[in-house]
This record gives C-alpha cells, sequence and structure tokens, in this order.
C-alpha cells in the first residue's frame, strides 16, 4: 500500500518535473508540434453535442500528443466570435477550432456571409451525427407529423429553440419546416447559446422543440426523441426513426474535425492527421461518441477541405432556390 | 470645502457629465446605425438594446448634473510617483511586444526598485534577475505562453 | 446518511488524502497567480489527473478547484489583486483589513468560512439529493430576466455612496460588454469598423486592471513604504470576530446555495449579492468597505456554497452550470459515468465517493491553509517598491495569457488607469464589474422573452417577485445611506 502511494506521489511530480525541464531545455527552431498545452475553441455552450465530442477528444488527443488539450467555450454571436478568436490566432497549431458545419459550411448561407471559408486551414475530420428532433418528455405529440399537425392547425403559437440561424441544428429544422410545407413566418425561433441550454429550455417546457444530440435529459424522461435526421438511425437510440421514416426527407448530417488560421505548418496537419485516425479507429472513442450519438468518420486534412467546401458550394446553391 | 477644492471639483464633475454624454451620444448613435442603415434581419433588437442603453446613460447622466457638487476628488501629495509607475506600466507592456518577456521584466523591475524604491543599481538589478528568472520558470512550468520578442533566437522568452 | 458517511470513509483513504493535499496545495500555488481563476487552474492541471485512479482524480480535481479558489483569495485579501471575479468581493473589505494590518485575521476568516459553507454545502448536497436541481427546469427566460434585473439594480444600488453614481457605473458595465459581436444575430457592436474590438473586452483584463493595477498606481499616494503595516498585531482572529464571521457566513450559504441550483447562476454573481445583502442587514453597515470580517466572510462563504448548489444540476441533470462544471464532467465521464438521473442510482458508490471528496477537500483545505496564513502575512510586508512592480508583471502576464493576445494586455493597462481614475473621483467600481458578468444575461433572456411573446411575463410570477425585490433594494437603499450619514 505504501509503496503504491510513494509510487503514484513520484509519478506526479516527475510529470510536473518533466514538463518544466521540456518547457526549459526545448529550443524553439527545433522544437516539435506540440511542445505546449493546446487550446480547441468550441463556439457553442458547454453541455450540448458539441462542446462533449470536443471534451471527449480532447482528452485521448492530449495522451496521444503528450500535452494539455483544453477547451475552451466561445459560445453565441451565431459562431462568430469563436471562428474569429482562432482565425486571429498565430497560425502555430496551439490555437484550433473545433470544426463542424456551423463554422464553415452552412455559413455559406448567410447573405453577406462574413466568413471567409478559403482562408482557413482545414484539418482532418474525426466523427459524423444526424440532428435529434427532441420535444418536452410529457409532450402530447409522439411524432413528428403530430408536431407538424399542431403548427399548421395553430399557426403563430409553436416556439422552437434557434442557435443564432446558421448552425447544423438550424438547417435541420428549417429543413423540416420546408420539407413539411410550414410557412417560416408562423413558427417562432427563441435564441439560445448552444443545444445545452436550449434543450433545458425545452425540458422546462418554455420552448416547444429543439434540435442536438443525445443527453441525459433524455434517458430521464425529460425530453423526447421524435426523430433523427440524416440516413441512419442512431445505435444508442435504436427505436427513434429517421425524419426519412418519418415522411419528411432530411438527410442533412453533420461533420465533426478540427481547423486552423491561414498558413497552419504542414507538420501540424501530418500530425493531427495521425492523431485523429488513430483516434476514430480507436474502439473506446467509438462507444463514447456512439453513446452521444455520433459515429467516427475520419477524413484526412486534404480530403476534408475538398468535403467542405463543396458542401459549402451545395448548401449555397441550396439557399438561393 | 477649500475654494481650491470647490474649483476642482466642479472641474471633474464637468469632465464626468461631458465624457458619459458623450459615451451616451456614441452608443446611441451605433444603436441608430444598425435600425437605419443595417440590412438585417435582426438589426432592430440588436440595435434597439444599444439605444436603450445609450439613453439610460444619458438620462441618468442628467439627474447626476442636477444634483449638488460633492467634494469627489482627493487632492493628495504622491501624484509624481503614480505618474512614473504609470509611465513605466506603459514602458513595460510596449517593450514587452520587441523585447520578449525576460528582458523587459528585468529592466521594469530593476527600474521600480531604482526610481521609486531608492535602492541601489546593483541591488536593483540582482533583485529583477531573481524575479525574471524564477517568474519564467514558473509560466513555462504550468505552460502559459509568453510574449517571445526579436531576440528569441538566443533567449526564449 | 449512511451512505454519505460511507463515501467520507471511502474518501479518506491514505492515498486519496495525499492526492487531496497534493491537489490543495497546487491549487493554492496556482490560484495565487492572477487571471488564473478555478477555472483555468483545473483545466491546467485536468491532464495531470489523466494517470490517477477514479476516486483519485476526482479527489485531485475538486482540491486543485478548492485551492485555486482560496489561491485568488489570498492575493486579493493581500494586495486587491483578485484571481477571479468573486475574489473582488472578498477584496473590498479583506484589503482594508490587510492595511489595518489584520491580514492574519481576515485570511484566516475566509478558510473558516469557506470551510463551513462547503461543509453545510456539502450536507445539503447529500440530503437533498438529485430531486431538488429538477427546480432548476422550472426557470425559464422570464424568471432569467427578473433575476438579472433584480441582482443589477440591488448592487447599483447597495454599493456606492450614491444609488445614482452605482447606476450610471452599471450602465457603462452593460455598454463596455456589449462591445463585440452580439449574443445571437453576430453582428459587431460600437467597434468602429475595427477589427481588434470585434472579440470585445474580455473580463479577465478590464478586471485585473480596474483592481489590481489601480490599486498599484493608487498605492504610491501613500506615504508608507509597505502595503500592510509592519508590525503585524495576530494572526488569528478573535473570538468575537469568529462569531461576527461565523453568522454572517452561515446567512451568505442560506441565500447562495438555493441560488446555485439555478444554472448560470455563477459564484461570482452571488458573492455580490451576499455581501450586498449582509451589508444592508447589518446592525453596523458603515464598518462595510472599511475592513468588516463579515464582509469577508459572506464573500467567501458565499462563493464556496454557490459552487456546492452547482454541483447538484450537474449530477442530477448532466448539464454543466458553468465552465468548471464542464470539466468535471469531463472528468466523469472518463470513467464511463453518465451523470444525469441513473447516476445516483446505477453508480450510488461512486457519488457518494464524490460528495465525501468534497467534504474532505474542504477539511485539507482548512488544515493546510491556516498554518500558511504566517507566510503570506509575511508577502505584504515585502517594502512595496520591491512588491509592486512584481505584482505588475504577473497581473499582465494574467492578462496576456486568457488569450495569448496582446490587445488583451493594453486593455488592462487602460483599464488600471481607469481604475485608478474612478476610485480617485470615489465611483464604486462593483456594478461595473457585476454588469459585466450579468449583461450577456440581462441581453439574451430579455431577446428570448420578446422572441416569445412579452406576454409570458404576466403568467410568470417569478419574474414580478423579483421586481418587487428590485424596487424593495432601491427604497431600502435610501434608508441605509441615511442611517450611515
Amino acid at each position: 500500500m505504501n509503496t503504491s502511494i510513494l509510487n503514484r506521489l513520484r509519478r506526479c511530480f516527475s510529470l510536473l518535473f518533466i514538463s518544466a525541464l521540456a518547457g526549459l531545455s526545448v529550443l524553439p527552431a527545433q522544437a516539435a508540434w506540440p511542445e505546449r498545452a493546446i487550446e480547441i475553441i468550441v463556439a457553442y455552450a458547454p453541455g450540448g453535442g458539441s462542446d462533449a465530442i470536443a471534451r471527449i477528444a480532447a482528452r485521448i488527443m492530449s495522451r496521444e500528443l503528450g500535452v494539455p488539450v483544453n477547451v475552451v467555450n466561445m459560445p453565441g454571436g451565431n459562431q462568430l466570435p469563436g471562428i474569429e478568436a482562432v482565425m486571429r490566432a498565430a497560425p502555430d497549431g496551439y490555437t484550433l477550432l473545433l470544426e463542424t458545419p456551423a463554422t464553415s459550411s452552412i455559413k455559406a448561407t448567410i447573405p453577406d456571409n462574413p466568413v471567409d471559408l478559403e482562408a482557413r486551414t482545414y484539418g482532418p475530420l474525426m466523427a459524423a451525427q444526424g440532428a435529434l428532433i427532441m420535444v418536452k418528455g410529457d409532450s402530447p405529440w409522439n411524432s413528428v407529423s403530430d408536431m407538424v399537425d399542431f403548427i399548421k392547425n395553430n399557426p403563430g403559437s409553436f416556439t422552437y429553440v434557434r442557435l443564432g440561424g446558421s448552425t447544423y441544428s438550424d438547417l435541420v429544422t428549417q429543413g423540416l419546416f420546408s420539407v413539411a410545407g410550414i410557412d417560416p413566418q408562423t413558427v417562432k425561433p427563441v435564441d439560445y447559446s448552444g443545444n445545452g441550454p436550449g434543450n433545458i429550455a425545452v425540458a422546462g417546457g418554455h420552448v416547444m422543440m429543439s434540435g442536438g444530440s443525445i443527453n441525459p435529459l433524455i434517458s430521464s424522461g425529460d425530453l423526447k426523441v421524435l426523430a433523427i435526421a440524416g440516413p441512419e438511425r442512431a445505435t444508442a437510440l435504436p427505436d427513434v426513426p429517421t425524419l426519412a421514416e418519418s415522411g419528411y426527407p432530411v438527410d442533412f448530417v453533420a461533420y465533426f474535425g478540427f481547423s486552423g488560421p491561414v498558413g497552419l505548418p504542414e507538420e501540424v496537419l501530418n500530425r493531427l492527421d495521425e492523431v485523429v485516425q488513430k483516434m476514430s479507429g480507436d474502439d473506446s472513442f467509438r462507444k463514447e461518441i456512439e453513446a452521444i450519438g455520433f459515429y467516427p468518420r475520419f477524413l484526412p486534412a486534404k480530403e476534408a477541405r475538398t468535403y467542405i467546401l463543396d458542401e459549402a458550394e451545395e448548401y449555397r446553391a441550396l439557399a438561393k432556390r | 470645502m477649500s475654494d481650491e477644492q470647490t474649483v476642482r471639483s466642479r472641474l471633474v464633475k464637468n469632465a464626468e457629465i461631458g465624457i458619459l454624454l458623450l459615451l451616451g451620444a456614441v452608443v446611441t448613435g451605433d444603436g441608430i446605425r444598425f435600425v437605419l442603415v443595417t440590412r438585417h434581419l435582426r438589426a432592430l433588437e440588436v440595435g434597439g438594446y444599444e439605444i436603450l442603453l445609450g439613453l439610460l446613460l444619458i438620462i441618468l447622466t442628467l439627474f447626476y448634473a442636477l444634483k449638488p457638487l460633492a467634494e469627489n476628488w482627493r487632492i493628495s501629495e504622491g501624484n509624481r510617483n503614480t505618474a512614473i509607475g504609470y509611465g513605466l506600466l506603459v514602458a513595460y507592456a510596449a517593450s514587452l511586444h520587441g523585447l520578449g518577456y525576460i528582458i523587459s521584466t528585468l529592466i521594469v523591475v530593476a527600474a521600480y526598485m531604482r526610481l521609486l524604491g531608492g535602492y541601489r543599481m546593483a541591488s536593483s538589478l540582482a533583485v529583477a534577475a531573481i524575479f525574471a528568472t524564477a517568474s519564467t520558470w514558473l509560466w513555462t512550468t504550468l505552460m502559459i505562453s509568453l510574449p517571445r520578442g526579436y531576440f528569441s533566437t538566443w533567449i526564449l522568452w | 446518511m449512511d451512505a454519505f458517511l460511507a463515501g467520507i470513509l471511502a474518501a479518506c483513504s491514505p492515498q486519496n488524502l495525499a492526492f487531496a493535499f497534493m491537489g490543495c496545495l497546487i491549487g493554492t500555488i496556482v490560484g495565487v497567480l492572477p487571471g488564473i481563476g478555478a477555472v483555468s487552474a483545473v483545466a491546467i492541471l485536468f491532464p495531470f489527473t489523466v494517470y490517477l485512479p477514479p476516486e483519485g482524480m476526482i479527489i485531485a480535481l475538486i482540491s486543485i478547484y478548492y485551492g485555486s479558489m482560496y489561491g485568488g483569495s489570498t492575493t486579493a485579501i493581500l494586495m486587491k489583486v483578485p484571481g477571479e471575479v468573486s475574489s473582488i468581493v472578498t477584496a473590498i473589505d479583506g484589503y482594508e483589513m490587510t492595511k489595518q494590518g489584520r491580514a492574519g485575521p481576515a485570511l484566516a476568516i475566509a478558510a473558516i468560512a469557506s470551510f463551513l459553507a462547503g461543509i453545510i454545502g456539502t450536507i445539503l448536497v447529500a440530503t437533498l439529493g438529485p430531486s431538488t436541481a429538477r427546480l432548476a427546469l422550472g426557470f425559464g427566460p422570464a424568471e432569467y430576466l427578473g433575476l438579472s434585473i433584480f441582482s443589477l439594480t440591488a448592487i447599483a444600488a447597495l454599493s456606492g455612496r450614491s444609488l445614482l453614481r452605482g447606476a450610471i457605473i452599471a450602465v457603462v458595465g452593460l455598454i463596455l460588454v456589449s462591445v463585440g459581436y452580439d449574443e445571437a444575430a453576430g453582428l459587431a457592436r460600437l467597434t468602429f469598423g475595427t477589427t481588434a474590438l470585434q472579440q470585445g473586452f474580455n473580463i479577465v483584463p478590464v478586471m485585473i486592471g480596474l483592481f489590481g493595477l489601480g490599486e498599484m498606481l493608487r498605492i504610491y499616494e501613500e506615504e508608507t513604504g509597505h502595503f500592510s503595516k509592519v508590525r503585524i498585531d495576530k494572526l488569528m482572529p478573535s473570538r468575537e470576530e469568529c462569531a461576527l464571521g461565523l453568522a454572517a457566513g452561515a446567512r451568505a450559504t442560506a441565500l447562495s446555495f438555493p441560488l446555485g441550483l439555478l444554472p448560470g447562476m455563477l459564484p461570482s454573481v452571488l458573492s455580490f449579492l451576499a455581501y450586498t445583502l449582509e451589508k444592508h442587514f447589518s446592525k453596523t453597515p458603515e464598518k462595510f468597505g472599511k475592513g468588516a470580517v463579515a464582509g469577508v466572510a459572506a464573500a467567501e462563504a458565499s462563493n464556496n456554497a454557490a459552487a456546492m448548489g452547482n454541483l447538484l444540476p450537474l449530477m442530477a441533470l448532466g448539464v454543466p452550470t458553468g465552465p468548471t462544471m464542464a470539466l468535471i464532467l469531463g472528468a466523469l465521464t472518463v470513467y464511463g459515468l453518465a451523470p444525469g438521473p441513473m447516476l445516483f442510482i446505477a453508480q450510488a458508490d461512486f457519488v457518494w465517493t464524490v460528495i465525501g471528496s468534497f467534504f474532505v477537500a474542504n477539511v485539507i483545505l482548512l488544515v493546510l491553509n491556516l498554518p500558511l496564513v504566517g507566510v503570506w502575512v509575511r508577502i505584504a510586508a515585502i517594502p512595496k517598491a520591491i512588491l509592486t512592480p512584481a505584482v505588475m508583471v504577473l497581473c499582465l502576464v494574467g492578462a496576456f495569457s486568457v488569450r495569448n493576445s496582446m490587445f488583451d494586455l493594453w486593455v488592462c493597462v487602460v483599464f488600471g488607469f481607469l481604475g485608478w481614475l474612478l476610485t480617485r473621483a470615489k465611483w464604486p467600481l462593483a456594478p461595473l464589474v457585476l454588469a459585466y458578468v450579468l449583461g450577456p444575461m440581462l441581453e439574451s433572456s430579455a431577446r428570448q422573452v420578446i422572441e416569445l411573446s412579452p406576454l409570458v411575463l404576466l403568467e410568470r410570477p417569478l419574474f414580478w417577485m423579483f421586481i418587487v425585490l428590485a424596487a424593495l433594494s432601491l427604497w431600502f437603499s435610501r434608508r441605509l445611506w441615511r442611517a450611515i450619514e
């Protein structure tokens, strides 16, 4: 017993010590990335799906890279503060953005898009997810068509959570409204800074519907899931139909990955590719993200760029129609 | 209040009122810009909040202007030292970018001790050197990044 | 209750005690650095704890959290440099006590009050259990709007010599925090076309500048060569001071724990509120701001009680109530534990160990810090010509490190000058900082109410209760100031 404490303590101290030595002795010219803490900026409030996957990935990557990987939330402002913070940082690989459709491709749908999607170094993608359509646990609606009927019969009284207007969840709700033939003027958006706070508002009965990913409020019965967007059902929610199965084909899927400012060194991208590929092949990673409704999907940095920019083009064409 | 005190307090209060009214006007103006100029679906709520704040500030300031004058500026000695202190602080902030953490810190701590504490140059430099290196070690141990400066090829921070 | 005791016992294994001790010590040292609040401290040290066994990791994290909170209060008391927003309140009276040579009692009372609040909070968490956390779901946009109006009014009305000045400075704070992208639509306000201002003024450099640097400049107006009186009378508080402090701490706990159950009610807001109410109902309100033991105790106790309150929604709903709780949530999921209503049933042993760890961490913090009081007090006795530049360097590095930005560094320098100027012209600073914290909540809840339909307000009695409380605090402020003058 005693020796084991001593060993652990020694390991604690030696960790601190080694990092101290590393900080002092490595010359910047020859240093291999990473040599100090990395920050991943998440453009949403804590508690949502993006925040959750960022924290899971940060933990695994921190083990692989041997330096702390910290998640920093910069919520609100239609994700612009978070995006800007990364794009204006030094391109040294120590400030990365959690890349989601809301931080890139969907921004192409805004009329005078404030974000230049070309001016960014895209890193690898690691996972994908379809958004859930959620209502209050004791709601009388048991399917999407129940909800759509209510909206059509009671114009002006349906409220839903909006995250600024150009996030993946927003895209899915807008898609649902348009497929179902609902006039957007007859539904009322309520702005929240992330699906975390938004889900609480729905569970409390303050707002009627929100998007988002699998969260504890579902297992406690405070939230009811009506459907999931995308081509497949979620492993963790086998009984929840897809939107297409419910009769409202909305196939958008969200991707999750990393990006940084223009001019991120090749060396950083290669190392990121390596780490993310290893992580997305890892069984424990898959299990953890499946529990929140995601699935692993690796795409190396080079292909990710083409993928995201193509999708942006697609969304832009869609918005024009 | 003495005469000098009254004059000074009046001056300070007028300056305060001027600055606050200006701030209120700028904020209201920026809000009006949103409502009238910016073509965005939600410009009204974004600008409306600003107009609300700006007008509130102007109204409160007008009430403040009507209140009788109170003693609001202490006259005290030692302003020279405060000026030196602030000057050094600004110089330190300005030098961090170019000289990097360790050199700037060494210079500013030594200068403080010499100018404001009256210590001898040698002891000032010695204390400053110890502080600069020890603090650098601490920051790097905690993996906090510091401004590195132009000499980072030879001296890391 | 048996489960709770078992949890404490589990947390008391020699190994876990060692982790708690290390955590408190490292946390305190890191927390002493300005700008590194509890959140950053936990984030910085989090990766080191990944190598520990589950209980050990949780205990170490909780201890780091407590340690850094106490570390932040230490510099607030000794040098008026707040480690995080909530320690500004501690600084109001704590620093006055230091100037009077009573740094020892101030530090000791701070430790004892937060210990008391932590222990009461832990017992409340253990006895109330997860069911209470569901109350948080009842809080919608209307309630948050009422709550922010009340908090702002109460503090503007009661923190300075004049209601009008408090209100003006609070509005200035609301304006400053609105600079940059707005909360929902992403439109840039008050940036005048510059890109630097789009990110807005971060609260850390603003706060460090206003309080820390402002005080460093002010100190040169005085003739003394030291921060505190050189001759230190005594290290420990008297029996009378203890009684005053404990009573104030208990009242602050009673206020802050229930409000801490609401997501979004950060400990910093509640410390301001608890301090204000304590001053308000005190028999000797004139002592507040001039070194009142009760002020230090109320601020510290409230901070800690609110943190405990924040823990319940995390465990019961899986909803992090703030950045620190999001980190602890991350720690729980490392071991495949999904916080939420099932956690208390499926992983009961582990939950009780965590709650027990909070208890143990509180005890360790007290045991560790009371003997350290003497060491800290000696720091305040270093000649100011050496201490001031050192503190200024720490302040600027703290401001820089938040976003690694030179802009923040200059914001800190400018606000330092502003802080000195405002204090000289006798403007209260507390409403400004509080407006900074509450501004986003005020604006976004107001917009949500308008989006839902303003008629919602008619159906929400809690909103009107907060409005009545706000009106009452305005009325009380007149009486309070008349009583003092």
